[in-house]
Parts: C-alpha cells; structure tokens; sequence
C-alpha cells in the first residue's frame, strides 16, 4: 500500500505530498496524520505540495478536510510550495482553501506556524480569531 | 477536423491523474504557458475525477482541432452513464461548492476556453474542452504526434500505476495478438492434418498399387521364365524330326541322282510321316504352351496306344527292348502332357544307355490312394547320387554326361507338367540303372468298367 510519510519537525509534522493523490491515499493520509497529531502532540501540520502540478477541487477538499481535522485536534495547518500556476487556477476556479495557511517556503511555514504556536500560549482569544482567515 | 493524439481508457482515480498528466504534457509540447497547462490539466481532472465518482468508467480523447482559424487541444471525455439530467444547470449552480457532481463541470468550464456538454440517458455523457493554442503552436503531423505517443511509452516517470496500466495494455494487446495467432495456427494445424489424413491414403493407395505392382511383376516373371523355357522346348523338340526330313531329302536326292526312282518313291510317304509328325509336334506344343494360361481340352486316353505312339516316334535301336505292363489304364486328361512325359523320359533311357543292344526299358503302373503312379525303369548306366537332385533343373545335363546332343530340356519339361497336374516325379538310381517314378491325379482315371 503506498503511503505519504510523515516527517516530525520539533513540534510540527512535515507532509510531503509527491505523489498524486486518490481517494484511498487521501484517506490513509488523513487518518495517519490525525493519529501522528494525537501521538505526538503536534501543534501544526506542515504540507509541501511544491511537487504537485495541479490541485483540483478534489485536493483542494483534502488539504481542506486535513486542516478542519487538524484544527480540532489542536494544530495549524499551512500549506507551502504552491506553484503559481496552481495558485493562478485555484483563484480562477474560485475554491477556498478553508482554514489553511499558506505560506511560500518549509522555513516560512514553520515561522508561521511558531507564530500561532505562541499566540495560542499566550492568549486563547487571538488564537480563534486568527484561524478565520 | 479533429486529430486524435492519445485516448485513454478511465477506470479509477490513476486513470484519472494520466489523463491530467497528458493533457497537461500536451499543452506543453504545444507551446502552452504553465498556467495555460495547469488550468487544462485541472479542467480534465475535474472531468475525469466526475466520470470515476458517478459513472465508474469512460474514455477521454486528447485531440488537436481547429475552428474559425484558431488552433485548440481539446479533450473530450465521454461515458456510458445514464446521463445528467439537466447538465446545463447543474454546470451554472454548482460553482464553487466541493460536493455535488455539478462543481467539476462548472469548475472545469471555468478553466477552458470552450466547453460543451451533451448528455442523454441513452447515449450518456459528452464533455468537450478546448485550449486555445498560441499562434506559434506547432503543427501536429501524424509523425509529430506518433513521436509524442513514443516519447510516452518510454516515459517511465509518471508513476508506478501509469507503468503498470501501460503494461497492461500491452499485456493484453499481446494476449488479442497471441489468441489470433493461436486461432491461425489452429487453422493451420487443422489443414496439416487434414493434408496429413490425405497423404496417408494416397500413401496407402500408393502402396497398394504397389503390391499390386510386385505381385503382377513376380507374375510377368514367372510368364517369362515360362516364355524362355517354351522357346528352349520348342527347338528342342523340334529337331528330332527336322533332323529326321534332312536325312531323308539328302537319301532322297541321292536315290534321285542314282536315278533309283523306285526307291525314292518309297521315301515320300516317311517324308510325310514325318512333317506330319512335326506338324503333330508343333500343335501339341502350341496347346502346351497354352497350358498356363487356359486348359487344353481333355480327351480319353488309352496309355498303351500312347505308349506305342510314343515308342514309334523315337528311334529305337535294334535289340533295345521297351517292355509294357499289360495292365496299362485309361485317362481322361490332356494327351500332349502325358505323351511329353514318356517321350522324355524313354527318349532318355535310350539316348544316354551305354549298351543300347543289351537296353531294357520297363513300363508299369500302379493304384494309389490318391494318384496313379506311373514307374519307368532301364538298366542304363545309372545316374550319379550327386546328379540325381538336379536333375530335373533345365539346362542341367549334358556336359557331365558327355553328350553333346542334349538340350537338357526334356526332364523340366516332364518336372513341368507333372507339377502342373498337381503331381510329383523323382528318381533313384543305385549302381546300374535308373527308375523315373511320376505321379498321375486319380481323379483323371477312367473306370475300367466303361470301355
């Protein structure tokens, strides 16, 4: 069965999404990643797609799914390494990523996410807030 | 007119991802900027990812076409479903939401230049999506196109499943090519064996007929073994009175030129005796030569009048006694067989004694269960054991005999006839003389009580 690894970084779990994803890989993706979130306490999900050509509105669901999952298990998510093509049809298609960050690189990511990470230990009210993006 | 470039069967979801990844590999071989290619790809996996969700399977066609002067790749991604009901209106209202079969065909129609859509319940679905190609797009040739589907095949990088699925094709495109090769040769092999089944009757007819041909051969063989040994007998037989007539014409024209004209007045009628003899000689011969091949008619035949025939016919020196049982039977059979045999074999006892005015020849006969058997004995100077096998044998005499008048005919001609008649003949000969013993089928015996 193929998988999607996922790589721990300090507090964050790092996916590296290189492969195309379908229903079942999607679905192991997200059960893998609630369970390594639950192990391990992570406070945010990095997801690099910089290897994915496209993101339909079938990926855009999953990155979606991932975050609203992620959220209720207490950790961020960001997105980083959209193409800009991607990112092009993503706005002429007209899909919201809900409740995903994006961010440019891994290393602009993680800032973010440290970010929230701090916001949320300091004060639990900003930290609602700043989620709706 | 469109130019169809690659189609591909759609199954499942990696289906799917290779119909994008092409689209979008085609967009590119075409001169399409990257976000050109990504809106494309996108748009055809919204289609195809629909076409695995609600209808399981379908096929998507990536053409070139062009229309009013301009260039576009278009696919058209077609399936067998029971069609949407109302396609136009589930494509303006499912914009933007995730979950109805609607949003891929809005979202896609948002991504392409042209989008068409036709759906019947019969004929199923139809989505036409075309890409504007720049004006610097290349021109797709067959050739072109061919290099690209090449290019395709090598290309391992796609993905695993891509790889897999190709070779699947492959695979069954070699099973279709394999099962049509296994029907050929079935065909062939039935054709082979119906030629094999052929060429094993002609082979039988053939070795029938040559059966056939060795059984007629050893047949023509034995024809012409009977030929050459009725050639030999003829001369044979014939020289006796030829000989005969010479003597005479020569006593004839001496008596002529001594002008005993009485004499030789008297000379004529032996001349005649014996040209009739000859005459005689040659019509029993012919009906003897006829033997083999039809019967020659059977007649009554008192064997001492045969006998005296026989006796007269033979130069018999004087003093040579020929002595004849009395008691001699009747026969219904063919006279020139019987008078052949005695005339061979007393002739012999004749010619080859060594004391011919001491000779005695004896004649009997005697009853059998199933023959009548005939015994010639003389008190000749008897015949060596070592010659008495072959005897018989043609050619085999003379030499060892010292005589130079004997055609060494006369005993195969009897051996002849006596096998003929079923019968069998032989001889013993001890010291001084010799006994010929034949023997003669009962069945041709004619009861005395007749005469």
């Amino acid at each position: 069965m193929e998988k999607i690894p996922i790589l721990r970084m300090g507090p964050f779990l790092l996916v590296t999404i290189q492969v195309d994803l379908y229903d079942q890989l999607a679905l192991n993706l997200e059960n893998d990643l609630i369970s390594s979130i639950s192990k391990t306490g992570a406070k945010g999900v990095l997801i690099d797609i910089s290897a994915l050509d496209i993101v339909d509105s079938f990926m855009g669901r999953i990155l979606s799914n991932i975050a609203s999952m992620s959220r209720l298990m207490d950790a961020g998510t960001v997105v980083v390494g959209m193409q800009p093509a991607v990112a092009i049809t993503l706005v002429e298609l007209g899909l919201k990523l809900h409740g995903v960050y994006t961010a440019l690189t891994i290393e602009k990511g993680i800032a973010l996410l440290q970010q929230q990470f701090t916001l949320r230990t300091s004060g639990q009210e900003e930290d609602t807030s700043s989620q709706d993006e | 007119m469109p130019r169809n470039i690659i189609k591909i069967e759609i199954n499942n979801e990696l289906d799917a991802v290779l119909a994008y990844k092409r689209a979008m590999q085609l967009s590119e071989n075409l001169g399409v900027a990257m976000v050109g290619q990504t809106k494309f790809a996108t748009a055809v996996s919204e289609i195809c990812r629909n076409v695995v969700e609600h209808v399981g399977c379908g096929q998507i066609a990536l053409n070139v076409t062009e229309e009013a002067g301009t260039h576009y790749l278009e696919a058209v991604v077609t399936d067998r479903g029971r069609g949407i009901a109302d396609a136009e209106c589930l494509v303006q209202d499912g914009a933007g939401s995730f979950h109805s079969r609607g949003n891929g065909l809005a979202n896609s129609r948002k991504l392409v230049d042209f989008f068409d859509i036709e759906s019947s319940p019969e004929k199923g679905t139809a989505v036409t999506l075309r890409l504007r190609l720049p004006r610097n797009a290349p021109v797709v040739t067959k050739s072109v196109a061919d290099k690209w589907l090449q290019h395709f095949e090598y290309e391992t990088s796609v993905s695993p499943y891509a790889e897999i699925k190709k070779q699947n094709i492959k695979l069954l495109e070699l099973l279709e090519q394999l099962r049509l090769r296994n029907l050929e040769t079935e065909q062939q092999l039935q054709e082979i064996r119906r030629l094999n089944k052929q060429l094993h009757t002609s082979n039988q007819e053939i070795s029938q007929l040559l059966e056939e041909r060795e059984k007629k051969n050893l047949l023509l063989q034995k024809i012409n073994k009977e030929l050459d040994s009725f050639a030999h007998t003829v001369s044979h037989d014939l020289r006796g009175p030829l000989q005969n007539i010479n003597g005479l014409t020569l006593a004839l024209e001496a008596c002529i030129k001594a002008n005993h004209l009485g004499e030789a007045e008297e000379m004529f009628p032996m001349l005649r005796q014996q040209t009739y003899k000859m005459d005689r000689l040659i019509t029993s011969i012919l009906a003897y030569s006829l033997a083999g091949h039809s019967s020659i008619p059977k007649k009554v035949i008192d064997i001492h009048i045969l006998l005296h025939l026989v006796i007269t016919s033979l130069s018999v020196p004087a003093n040579f006694k020929i002595e004849v049982d009395p008691d001699m039977p009747v026969l219904y059979t063919q006279e020139v067989y019987l008078y052949q045999v005695f005339s061979n074999i007393i002739g012999n006892a004749i010619k080859y004694h060594d004391t011919p005015e001491q000779g005695l020849v004896e004649i009997k006969y005697k009853l059998l269960d199933d023959f009548i058997e005939f015994t010639i004995q003389d008190n000749g100077p008897g015949i060596p054991q070592e010659v008495q096998e072959n005897i018989f044998d043609m050619y085999d005499t003379g030499a060892s005999l010292g005589r130079t008048d004997s055609t060494g005919l006369g005993l195969s001609i009897v051996k002849k006839i006596i096998l003929e008649k079923g019968g069998r003949v032989w001889v013993t000969s001890a010291g001084r003389g010799s006994t010929f013993v034949f023997t003669w089928p009962v069945a041709e015996l004619v009861p005395e009580n007749q005469d």
